[in-house]
């Protein structure tokens, strides 16, 4: 199976040459295989959603390669790590930030508008995607007035979107209870059964239990403790 | 360009989801517009008038001279003055100003020739005979008269008339007219106790328009102590004078203007928590920074635009409609008569274009550091 | 003088814009001196954001640049009334000496804003950012001419009194004077035709050869550049010489402002509109040739030229048709057969008394005493 991110060396240094100098990733190298589940584990502040920015193209490493299909990302301008990151990655965020005062529709086309996508194209892939996860109903409704795992819901349609191979998300369960979650799950293994390639940074221990992971990457103050594949 | 239709979509959604704070920009921007444009209305509006007057007005107005101050003119002159190559008509003018203590205001006081016959639109009609006269609105006005009644004006003694009112000057060349009443010559002589082979002036018209200045340099020099008026120099001078005002009360509203982005710049800079979460959403869902600056631009165009035409909306029926009521006591105030002006209405793309750039322009400046400060945020932020 | 509306507007924004511009060289100058691409320290990442600021700005300073060069013509015509002999923008330009090169002034900072703009393009479209050192030194450059802008318009209209006796445009364009303008609208309408029809030809032809092949040779750009440039001189004397007087059917009125005006349909837009900017999209594709030796930039260059090439060609010919549109259907007639002048004649000079039509184009033309 081939790697769709590989990292070499990478470390982000915060504040560089500053009093406040932090290193959030240090000299991590790893790999992230098509098709598979895999789950940055670590306690807060370990650098686990800096280094899953790093690998999403949010921001460039201050050290170190990271390829995304190949390619070397860790030295390119923004305007061509966005363009990477708008085609390879979908995030779900802690938060969901999901644009208050939009509706659910608008929320899940947004990360399209400025590209050059058809119209009607961008409707159609939005209504499958909101099908499959059970929102069509809710699509006129603005967001604010969806419950936890209904905007979750948003924010995973928002990530599918721009079709991407991997999927990004950040400590997803930190703010649902036992059950949401486990929809959740069930949600990302349907995804992963498409295909998808599925990245979760997370301490929580229900998912990086889960028989489903294939990959745990666990990390301590900014480096990898330890990495297995199950 | 699909892309860009849908920012510019997005971009009037924002703008509605955050009415109240776009709403006191636009406002205050559309109060700062609707002011400067009805000074420059109001300002066109009279020079145009004006203008318009001396549209009529002859070639050359020739005054006599003495001692540096304005003399009357002996009627002699125009015999010599016709021998002048290139001279047309020439038509000796009596007027004067009178100071009517009664309602304190100045009044101009012409004896009625040939070469008003068709000039100046009245209600009634000229003066014919001795005893009558007709006034501009300003002055009937003032004295509560109006057309068959009869007015009384007075020097002394010896020095007074009492005439019949015949005709009225309407509205629309009060500019002109205001002040002016207009009586036979043979009253106006004996009013002012003029000498029978005096004028006030002449007025001297030249048939080919390009030889004016040479005939007014032969008269110059026929005449030495004479001073011959050119109607170009009038419309330059009249048109200095309004551009004149134009500027001082423009230049008196740089202050606002100034005020004004300072206030932008503080409304686009600081950016509540909300909205600068909302850019950051959208960098992190893959809006590269030149798609925020076009969000921005988008909002800032929609903004200004809108605010430019409720401004020159408001102005238009302030200065039109309402007789720019708010504005006119500054602008005057050189003369109690000072005419009630109802300005034709007119669109001149000219202004509008000066306002543009005196109002959009400093906007758009002060908008663009502060867009792309928001546009810059980073993708990462909103994971932190 | 100062006090004109008109004038404050263009100076304010003038004095906005040369502002502007030097902040955007400050910043131009920091990305010079700090820029370093093979680093993704926080600096290096402030100064690529930077850049997207300095675009922004020369955007806006181009747009401005193409408005304020109306509303210059425009307050030229306006205060036109303030001078002995004017009639229109033109004698208002002549009534001080520094005048006409502003308005030059300004028409070569549009060329310079939008070259700049289209190398800004072709550099943010590889990834290395090649030309980033090259385009700041050019802003750098081109900012003098911005600020020398700013001064001589100022100057111009301090300068400004009334009263100066100045020519209006029927003495300036007409075909009895010293000056080059005069020259101009003395030449012969058919010499004039021909030449510019001939310039014409060769420049469509030039464009269109470049297109003929995926990649042009790079000479045959650089011949295509510099016969823009021919193109664009030719085409101003060309509208002063005879498209001008086929608009205004009157065989002395040279004018090239007054087609700006209402009473001819805005037809002077559209005719400027197309020719600019197929110019500059023509310069465009020409002044980028040299990075075409930047392996990183080059495919998207050969694109972006051949689009530029073509979007030029459009526009070209929208020009010559509106130029030529007058001189076919109008029923005006330069002379009695334009082509063919009457015995003797090369072309409309010597054959009217021409005083008398001065006089007609000064006094009668509704666009010249308005």
């Amino acid at each position: 199976m081939d790697a769709v991110i590989r990292t070499e060396g990478v470390s982000k240094v915060f504040n560089a040459g500053l009093a406040g100098e932090i290193r959030a990733v240090s000299g991590v190298s790893i790999e992230i295989l098509r098709g598979q589940i895999t789950v940055l584990k670590g306690p807060s502040g370990s650098g686990k959603t800096t280094l899953l920015g790093l690998i999403g193209c949010m921001s460039r490493p201050t050290e170190g390669k990271i390829f995304v299909e190949g390619k070397d990302v860790a030295k390119l301008p923004e305007r061509f790590l966005t363009t990477v990151r708008r085609k390879t990655f979908g995030f779900i965020f802690q938060h969901f930030n999901l644009i208050r005062g939009l509706t659910v529709r608008e929320n899940v086309m947004l990360p399209l508008y400025p590209t050059e996508i058809d119209g009607k194209q961008m409707e159609r892939r939005m209504e499958e995607i909101l099908e499959k996860l059970e929102l069509t109903a809710k699509r006129g409704v603005n967001v604010g007035k969806l419950s936890g795992g209904q905007q979750q819901r948003v924010a995973i349609a928002r990530a599918m979107i721009n079709e991407p191979a991997v999927i990004l998300a950040d400590e997803p369960t930190a703010h649902l209870d036992t059950k949401l979650s486990e929809d959740f799950l069930n949600i990302v293994t349907a995804l992963n059964m498409d295909g998808k390639t599925i990245v979760i940074a997370t301490h929580d221990p229900l998912i990086y239990d889960k028989p489903y992971i294939d990959h745990v990457i666990e990390m301590r103050d900014g480096a990898v403790r330890e990495a297995a594949r199950l | 360009m699909k892309g860009h239709g849908r920012i510019i979509e997005y971009a009037l959604s924002t703008l509605a989801r955050r009415k109240f704070k776009n709403f006191s920009v636009a406002a205050v921007f559309s109060v700062l517009i609707a002011v400067l444009s009805s000074i420059l209305f109001l300002m066109h509006a009279y020079k145009t008038e004006t203008l318009k007057l001396l549209d009529n007005s002859p070639e050359i107005i020739l005054q006599n001279m003495s001692g540096g101050r304005h003399e009357l003119i002996p009627t002699e002159y125009i015999g010599t003055l016709s021998g002048i190559a290139g001279v047309g008509q020439i038509t000796p003018r009596y007027w004067g100003y009178y100071y009517d203590s009664l309602t304190s205001a100045n009044y101009t006081l012409m004896a009625f020739d040939e070469t008003m016959r068709d000039v100046k639109p009245i209600d009634g009609r000229m003066p014919a005979a001795d005893g009558e006269c007709a006034v501009g609105r300003g002055v009937a006005d003032l004295r509560q008269v109006g057309i068959k009644d009869d007015i009384f004006l007075t020097l002394g003694t010896e020095q007074n008339v009492n005439l019949k009112i015949v005709g009225t000057f309407t509205a629309n060349s009060a500019i002109l007219t205001n002040d002016l009443v207009v009586l036979t010559k043979a009253d106006l002589i004996k009013f002012f106790n003029m000498p029978a082979d005096k004028a006030t002036d002449i007025t001297i018209e030249v048939n080919n328009p390009a030889e004016v200045s040479m005939v007014a340099r032969k008269i110059r020099r026929t005449f030495p102590d004479s001073r011959p008026i050119l109607k170009n120099e009038l419309l330059r001078t009249y048109d200095n004078i309004f551009n004149w005002r134009g500027g001082i009360v423009l230049i008196m509203f740089f202050g606002a203007i100034a005020a004004f982005m300072i206030f932008v710049w503080d409304k686009a800079t600081g950016i509540n928590a909300e909205e600068r979460q909302e850019i950051g959403i959208l960098k992190a869902i893959g809006w590269e920074t030149s798609d925020v600056l076009q969000l921005k631009f988008w909002e800032g165009v929609v903004v200004s635009l809108s605010s430019f035409l409720t401004g020159l909306i408001l102005a238009y029926m302030h200065v039109f409609y309402f007789h720019a009521q708010f504005l006119a006591p500054v602008l005057k105030g050189w003369s109690v008569l000072f005419p009630k002006f109802e300005p034709m209405p007119y669109i001149d793309i000219y202004q509008i274009f000066v306002l543009f750039f005196l109002t959009v322009v400093p906007y758009v400046a002060a908008c663009v550091v502060p867009s792309w400060k928001a546009a810059i945020s980073d993708p990462d932020s909103v994971m932190r | 003088m100062i006090f004109h509306p008109g004038v404050l507007a263009l100076v304010t924004g003038s004095v906005i814009v040369l502002v502007m511009t030097l902040f955007s060289v400050i910043l131009a100058l920091r990305i010079i001196i700090g820029w370093d691409i093979t680093k993704s320290t926080a600096r290096q990442l402030i100064l690529e954001r930077q850049t997207y600021l300095v675009a922004v700005i020369m955007k806006y300073v181009m747009g401005f640049q193409i408005l304020s060069l109306f509303l210059f013509i425009y307050t030229a015509d306006d205060i036109h009334q303030l001078f002995v002999g004017a009639m229109c923008a033109t004698g208002s330009l002549n009534a001080n000496p520094i005048g006409w090169p502003v308005l030059f002034t300004k028409i070569v900072i549009f060329f310079l804003c939008c070259l700049w703009l289209a190398i800004n393009h072709i550099d943010e479209l590889a990834e290395d950012y090649p030309l980033v050192r090259f385009k700041y030194k050019y802003l750098a450059a081109i900012t003098p001419v911005i600020a020398l802008e700013t001064y001589w318009q100022l100057d111009y209209f301090l300068g400004l009194r009334a009263n100066v006796i100045t020519s209006c445009c029927s003495s300036l364009f007409s075909d009895e004077g010293v000056t080059v303008a005069s020259s101009l609208a003395s030449v012969p309408v058919d010499t004039a035709m021909y030449i510019f029809y001939i310039t014409a030809a060769i420049e469509i032809a030039l464009l269109s050869a470049l297109l003929l092949k995926k990649t042009a040779s790079p000479r045959l750009r650089y011949i295509s550049g510099v016969s823009s440039f021919i193109f664009f001189i030719v085409s101003i004397m060309s509208i002063i010489a005879f498209v001008s007087i086929y608009y205004y059917e009157t065989p002395v009125h040279h004018c090239p402002f007054d087609i700006l005006q209402r009473q001819y349909m805005f037809i002077g837009y559209p005719l400027y509109g197309s020719l600019f900017g197929g110019v500059v999209f023509g310069l465009a594709a020409a002044v980028t040739e040299p990075f075409r030796k930047i392996a990183s930039i080059r495919p998207a260059i050969d694109h972006i030229q051949r689009r530029w090439t073509k979007i030029s060609i459009v526009l070209i010919i929208v020009f010559i048709i509106i130029a030529t549109w007058p001189v076919i259907f109008s029923n005006f007639k330069a002379y009695d057969g334009v082509l063919k002048p009457p015995t003797g004649g090369t072309g409309v000079k010597g054959d009217y008394p021409p005083s008398s039509l001065i006089f007609y184009c000064c006094v009668k033309e509704k666009s010249c005493v308005s």
